[in-house]
């Protein structure tokens, strides 16, 4: 049992993990293009969709804009920064970093200490799934029970068994219909078989357990306002729009005045806080993107 | 529970229909030959021009008094299980009644929308929740609650749940005289517009 206070989130986290939630992207039909997202059209000036998912090219066209604020925190190519940063399994952060992204504040990932076991994962129970898959087999067993029952009590089989029984026994294995149909059912198995394995609700973040017999979870759209809220109380700050991933919650915010070094410090603190307000157990990591309001 | 027995039955049946159709495709493309690996000998297609199920397959055991049977039977189990797996998923469990056991004095029945309630009312006293709904589930003895908050701007989730164990689920363990409410949590966002400091 680790004391998550003991050590900052990145090291908390079990190794595989992001094997797992990789394959659950098409299994929850979500994928993590649907990280939480809130934009903050304060000012109505930001289009709110176009920049919503957490999609590391969507920031391409942001990084050649030649805003020195935005590139301060954000260096280089996006595709690059992703696999220095955002690897995940990378213990504490410790990885080639570029120095400014010193100022993203891991440091204060401290979380308070909360007594108690380690907040586990919310597991989807399937619902829909489970209720498809019984349907499909209460209606295949049920229709062969009731021939072979009615064949034995001397009535003639139905006309569909017949065929079945013909064609499986005429048709060669690289017939295309035999082909399909093996193709389909072992694409569905592999489905069910991910289906059964991956836990879900990638919506979902659990919350470090409390004391008291409580299980927690935060929508990372909460999450999402929760920072965007907190955001838009820092002076200077505009519009914010915040990303909330699994991992990593990107915050773009655009600065209307003063300096913009000085509004990305009042940033980091106040989203730091905030950050541990959300009382996760991993919480994302911070990625903290300040431009000129009207640029780009 | 319905979660395990779910994802055991998913994985099964996912399971039979990858092996399956798997299997029918390796010999169906004649992966052997052209991968220069050698199929057991109890590998049921001998090559691409081999078919699903013979005739002579398919009434092998015919003539035998025991086929009969078994395959209704089989049948029979397979299309009950379906049906209370299918039933399992329709159903939602809530718990009617909390019994309150005074020892001597005797026993409270508490009716379980009552509870649910009183719950979620004092959930909605909390600061930075908006909206609130709760479902008792578990047993009579043992309830347990699911919670749903909608979260207001500007609430601290941390806090939020803190309050929520310490005040809320505590008193009403205390108001019930239950030993202890298990409650799992989830925390929604509510869209509003950012109020911006200028």
């Amino acid at each position: 049992m680790t004391d998550p206070g003991a050590e900052p989130p990145g090291t908390a986290r079990p190794p595989g993990g992001s094997g797992t939630s990789g394959v659950s992207g098409p299994a929850s039909g979500a994928g993590s293009g649907t990280s939480g997202t809130a934009s903050g059209p304060a000012s109505g000036t930001s289009g709110s969709g176009a920049h919503r998912a957490a999609d590391p090219r969507d920031r391409g066209g942001d990084a050649g804009t030649g805003d020195p604020g935005h590139r301060d925190l954000d260096p280089g190519d996006p595709a690059e920064r992703d696999r220095t940063t955002g690897g995940g399994d990378d213990p504490a952060g410790a990885g080639p970093v570029p120095p400014l992204n010193a100022r993203v504040p891991e440091e204060h990932a401290e979380p308070g200490p909360r007594p108690g076991g380690r907040g586990k994962r919310f597991w989807s129970p399937r619902r829909l799934p489970a209720l498809i898959t019984a349907l499909l087999v209460l209606a295949g067993s049920g229709l062969l029970l009731y021939d072979v029952a009615a064949v034995r009590a001397g009535r003639r089989a139905m006309a569909w068994r017949v065929r079945v029984a013909r064609e499986l026994a005429t048709r060669p294995l690289d017939d295309t219909w035999v082909l399909a149909g093996a193709a389909l059912a072992a694409a569905l198995g592999l489905w069910l078989l991910v289906l059964a394995a991956t836990p879900g609700l990638r919506q979902v973040l659990a919350m470090r357990p409390g004391p008291g017999r409580i299980r927690a979870g935060l929508d990372r759209d909460a999450a999402a306002l929760v920072l965007r809220d907190r955001a838009l109380e820092v002076p200077g700050v505009q519009s914010v729009r915040v990303a909330v991933g699994r991992r990593r919650a990107k915050v773009r915010a655009e600065s209307h005045f003063r300096a913009l070094d000085d509004v990305r410090d009042d940033l980091d603190s106040v989203l730091g806080d905030a950050r541990r307000g959300l009382g996760l157990q991993r919480p994302p990591r911070l990625s903290l993107a300040v431009r000129r309001a009207g640029k780009g | 529970m319905r979660t395990t027995v779910n994802r055991l039955l998913m994985g099964l049946i996912g399971a039979i229909l990858f092996v399956v159709g798997g299997s029918v495709l390796v010999s169906a493309f004649d992966l052997p030959r052209h991968w220069h690996f050698t199929l057991p000998s109890w590998w049921p297609f001998s090559g691409p021009h081999d078919v699903l199920l013979t005739a002579a397959d398919r009434t092998r055991y015919r003539g035998d008094s025991w086929w009969w049977p078994v395959v209704i039977a089989a049948l029979a189990v397979i299309a009950l299980a379906a049906l209370w797996w299918l039933v399992a998923q329709l159903r939602t469990r809530r718990l009617g009644q909390v019994q309150v056991d005074y020892g001597e004095e005797g026993r409270v029945v508490l009716r379980g929308r009552a509870l649910e309630d009183a719950l979620a009312a004092d959930a909605e006293a909390l600061p930075g929740v908006a909206r609130s709904g709760v479902r008792l589930a578990g047993r009579r003895h043992t309830p347990a609650a699911r919670v749903s908050l909608l979260l207001e701007g500007h609430a601290v989730p941390d806090t939020v749940v803190t309050d929520l164990d310490a005040r809320v689920l505590t008193d009403a363990c205390r108001s019930a005289a239950l030993d202890g409410l298990p409650a799992e949590v989830r925390l929604h966002g509510e869209r509003h517009r950012g109020a911006r400091v200028e």
